[in-house]
């Protein structure tokens, strides 16, 4: 369904060029959850944002069933991020001044979402009672599942989650994982990056991304010992 | 979710920020509009104040002796009536407020007066503004205070001239000067009167040309009226002329430095915090974009905001000016004050101005907003 082959991606910054990812091929199948995980500054949510169609790779293609998506227009790109994607970050990013109903709805908008279908999503994610509540008066677990609500609305058919519990406690975390596992069991694909290569019960497979390229990972899913040509320090 | 309801959640979440921003519009408006409706007041004090002085340019026949007519304060020759109709309709006319004349002395009460006629104020097409003096009724005379005291007349008495009636509406204040002796009638009863049917011996007007002081308004008026009525000629008042058109142009060149300074001065107030508010929503934007809403969307609620700043500003900005305006002008312009009244349309014009110059001041905050790449701010946060 999603796939990249041989993306590179470098940050030109003044001083100097940092590596970011060096030609990193993936493909997710429909139905799979993917978690790539590895260190602080490996290129994780680089690799997130150019599966997101957000960030161009220097070199290689991203390609959405066949097509290739650095290739659509702007309004094309939008689009396609508005109906295909859901974006899940590890700060949740709500915007401030809307409540949770206008948060999720904020996602809305080249479909037409029925009042009944916002009712359940939110019930299912126990936000009902939350509705008119503004971000700042929820908890971090609400807010992630405000967030996670936001991805799922348009019934996108990937979900991209950066660091999803990254913020949150275990029964939180539990939680958005189950969120994610149904999303998954009924069709959709995930990719998740994180620090941790452990604790991932929804993944399929884990990969383990050092220094922007992937490496196995031992039979306790640590990554084996790797040799590495260049150094990356920026996500 | 609609772009309007966005916006106005946004507005009531940083109130502080919007309410500065249409503050500033407010003050800018106000000031805007209490120059401009002070420099028509100011306008309109000048007219009235040299109306009292009196016209600046008076026409008349060309036969006229202009010595005579200097020493004798009238022409005693006459020209026709229509020349006037003639003035008013040729189109690039270079002044206003014209009256058509007949004056001539008469006897009342074993003495000399002065019988004056005076037609409407008629004014060039497109030209039309506030009469500078009353309009004479027929059938009316309007009495100098000398002659009144003559003839033992006041307010609501008849006069009669030639075997006519007229009934006496107004005895002028003493002025020491040849008004004390003055009759005022309608321009027809004059020329009944004085047995000068369609004949006028004076056309009385104010020379509208914005001169700069080296060029002489005296031969641009010769050269245009000689073009139109051939059979007049024309004798300016350079003095009144003069003081005239330096009280315009200091008028003028207030408000043409002010307005414009004050305009720019609120579009900067505008830009900044427009700016201060794209950095604010750096994070907030960049969701948007991942969320699939395109540039157009994060253009309309920059934009959307300035419009809607400039708006309140103005509605502001327009009450507090008409406030002003109003408490004030009479103090400040105690001739005509009273009967100032604000111009509609302009208060439209800047009504809707207002919000069009927020916008494009707004425009290079929404290019920010616009060339901010979202994956560097997604990675930033």
């Amino acid at each position: 369904m999603l796939s990249c082959e041989q993306v590179s991606k470098t940050y030109r910054t003044s001083r100097g060029q940092i590596p970011v990812l060096c030609g990193v091929s993936l493909e997710l199948a429909k139905g799979e959850c993917v978690v790539v995980s590895g260190p602080s500054g490996c290129g994780k949510t680089t690799l997130m944002l150019t599966l997101g169609n957000m960030l161009q790779p220097d070199q290689g293609r991203v390609l959405f069933e066949g097509t290739d998506i650095y290739t659509m227009s702007a309004p094309e790109r939008s689009n396609f991020r508005n109906t295909k994607l859901g974006f899940i970050f590890q700060n949740f990013h709500l915007i401030p001044y809307l409540n949770v109903l206008d948060n999720v709805a904020v996602a809305v908008r080249t479909r037409q979402v029925e009042q009944n279908d916002f009712t359940k999503l939110l019930t299912r994610l126990r936000l009902d009672h939350r509705l008119n509540h503004k971000p700042a008066a929820l908890s971090t677990g609400e807010q992630q599942r405000v967030a996670i609500a936001r991805a799922l609305v348009n019934q996108p058919r990937v979900i991209l989650a950066d660091e999803p519990t990254g913020n949150l406690d275990e029964e939180n975390s539990a939680e958005v994982y189950q969120v994610l596992s149904e999303f998954r069991d009924q069709g959709g694909s995930v990719v998740i990056v994180s620090h941790r290569t452990d604790s991932h019960p929804t993944a399929n497979r884990v990969l383990n991304l050092r220094d922007g390229q992937f490496a196995a990972l031992d039979q306790n899913n640590r990554p084996e010992p790797q040799k590495t040509e260049q150094p990356a320090n920026t996500s | 979710m609609r772009i309007i309801s966005l916006i106005l959640k946004e507005i009531t979440h940083r109130w502080p920020g919007f309410l500065l921003g249409a503050f500033g519009v407010a003050i800018a408006v106000a000031a805007c509009q209490g120059i401009s409706a002070l420099h028509e007041a100011a306008q309109r004090e000048t007219r009235r104040v040299q109306r009292d002085i009196g016209f600046n340019m008076r026409i008349i026949p060309r036969e006229a002796d202009p010595e005579r007519f200097l020493i004798q304060g009238y022409s005693t020759e006459t020209m026709p009536e229509e020349i006037i109709q003639r003035l008013v309709e040729h189109d690039t006319v270079a002044y206003n407020h014209l009256v058509a004349t007949l004056q001539g002395e008469i006897e009342l009460a074993g003495k000399p007066a002065l019988l004056t006629g005076l037609s409407p104020t008629m004014f060039p097409a497109g030209k039309k503004k506030p009469p500078m003096s009353p309009t004479i009724k027929e059938e009316t005379a309007h009495l100098g205070h000398r002659l009144a005291g003559r003839l033992g007349l006041k307010k609501g008495d008849t006069l009669t001239l030639a075997e006519l009636p007229f009934e006496v509406v107004r005895v002028a204040p003493q002025s020491g000067s040849l008004d004390d002796l003055r009759v005022w009638v309608h321009l027809s009863d004059a020329q009944k009167v004085l047995g000068k049917a369609g004949q006028i011996n004076e056309i009385q007007a104010i020379d509208c040309l914005c001169l700069t002081p080296d060029e002489n308004p005296g031969e641009l008026l010769r050269a245009e009226i000689s073009k139109v009525a051939p059979e007049a000629q024309v004798a300016l008042l350079s003095k009144i002329a003069t003081a005239r058109a330096r009280q315009r142009r200091m008028m003028d060149s207030l408000a043409q430095t002010a307005v414009p300074a004050i305009i720019v001065a609120a579009a900067l107030w505008v830009a900044v915090f427009a700016w201060i508010n794209v950095r604010q929503r750096k994070l907030e934007i960049g969701v948007l974009r991942a969320l699939g809403h395109p540039a157009s969307t994060i253009a309309s609620l920059i934009l959307g905001k300035a419009f809607l700043l400039g708006l309140a500003g103005s509605a502001i900005g327009c009450l507090l000016g008409s406030w002003f305006v109003t408490s004030r002008v009479a103090e400040i312009f105690p001739v005509t004050g009273g009967k100032f009244q604000f111009e509609m349309n302009a208060m439209l014009v800047t009504l809707m101005a207002a919000p069009i110059i927020a916008c494009l001041a707004s425009c290079l905050a929404a290019s920010l907003a616009l060339v901010q790449d979202p994956a560097v701010v997604l990675r930033e946060e």
